[in-house]
Formats: C-alpha cells, structure tokens, sequence
C-alpha cells in the first residue's frame, strides 16, 4: 500500500456502502413493523403475542445486518454473504408470516 | 440496434481487479455477489411491506361490507409475504451458484407472481369500495 488512489479506488467502498445501507434499511423495517405491531397491540394476551411477533421479525434481522456489516467493513474484498445470514433473515421472516398466519385464520 | 450486454453475461468473466490487485478465479465479481445480495434484501423489503400490509388490513382498516373480504385480503398479503421470503432465499442462492458457475442467471418468476397477486387484491378493493 503506497496510499495512491488506484483506478477503482473508492469503487468497492461505494459497493460494499450501499450494501451496508441496504442491511441497515432492512433492519430499520423489521424493526418498525415490530414497533407498529405491538403499538396496535391492545392489552394482555395480544401484547405479549406482539412482543413475540416483533422479536421474531426484528432480532435476527438486526443480528444478521451487524454480522454482515461487521464482516463487510473487514474485508477488503467484498466477498459473498455467509448463508446462514442470509437463511436467518428470511427463515425469521418465513416465522413470522407463519405465526401472522396463525393469528389472522385462527 | 443491439442490446449491450447485460449482468447476465458480464457476470460470467469472473473478476475485476480491487484496489490490492488481488484476483481470485473461484469467486465471483464481487460487484456482483453485492448486487445480488441487495437485490434479495430488496425482496426481504418487498416482503416486510406485505406483511405490514396484511397486519394493517386486518388491525387498521374499517370492515368491507361484503363479508370475510378483508381477513381474505389479509392473508393473500401474508400468504405472498411468505413465499417471496422463502423464493428471494432460494433465488439468492440460484444466483450465487450460477455465478460461480458461470451459467446463465435463472428468470425471475417472483416478479409477475407478485404483480398479479397485488393487482388482484388491488382490483378486489376497488370492487369492495365501488360496491359501498
């Protein structure tokens, strides 16, 4: 590293960024739709089945951004996100449409 | 008139070079592999907003005179939510493998999927709205 700009210099940056700000924008929608669902929430029961749904749809999606966040920042080639990220994001997702389903027929 | 050669081909020459001048054959462009990843995030996205929708149609919206119309809607919007979470997945794999491969990238089948089930529901609101 001589500290001379290559000719892509700023290139992976700006790619593994909007990255970054995709995750980042996911993380930010799994979490309203959390905030959202348990605000409609009424008491008791509900409530709590709020809170599980929203921890459901918003904890392993903030889990898995950090983690490719983290590992994009890291790495100075971007490479491929791990499977297990992306499989938890949508798996987690996957859950909570389920559960919605279970409580809009049931 | 030709037509410039789209991610599709160009994902196959493998590698460009990054600011380090590493190249590695067995990877992907890594503009690519991002692409590819944001593309899925944009379906994760796609797929929160239905069932925002579905959740807020059936929590939000005043009932449809005509019966069981809005829980019906409801679960088309989660019913969709679930499989384009399940399909953006797979696709998002299919599209790795492919690259590596470098084979042809598989056509999107979520896409008139999902604008046919949204113009349904969309079509049966209005229906249900012009009939009040």
């Amino acid at each position: 590293m001589n500290g001379a700009p290559g000719p892509n210099a700023g290139a992976t940056g700006l790619q593994a960024e909007r990255t970054q700000l995709a995750w980042v924008r996911m993380a930010l929608a799994a979490g309203a739709l959390a905030a959202v669902t348990t605000r409609l929430a009424g008491g008791g029961p509900s409530l709590v089945l709020a809170v599980v749904f929203g921890l459901v749809v918003a904890a392993p999606g903030f889990a898995a951004a950090m983690v490719r966040i983290h590992a994009l920042q890291r790495q100075p080639v971007p490479r491929a996100a791990a499977p297990w990220t992306v499989g938890l994001l949508a798996g987690s997702l996957a859950l909570a449409d389920a559960l919605a389903l279970a409580l809009l027929v049931g | 008139m030709g037509i410039p050669p789209g991610p599709s081909t160009a994902c196959q020459a493998t590698t460009v070079p990054s600011d380090e001048g590493e190249r590695d054959p067995d990877f992907p462009d890594y503009r690519f592999t991002l692409a590819n990843e944001r593309t899925f995030l944009a379906w994760m996205r796609t797929s929160l907003a239905l069932l925002a929708g579905g959740i807020a149609l059936r929590q939000v919206v005043p009932s449809f005179e005509i019966a069981h119309v809005r829980t019906t809607l409801a679960v088309v919007a989660v019913v969709l939510s679930l499989v384009l979470a399940v399909a953006s997945y797979v696709r998002w794999n299919q599209i790795e493998r492919a690259m590596r491969l470098g084979e042809p990238l598989p056509h999107p089948l979520a896409v008139p999927v999902l604008a046919t089930v949204i113009a349904a529901v969309a079509g049966t609101v209005a229906v249900v709205l012009l009939v009040r």
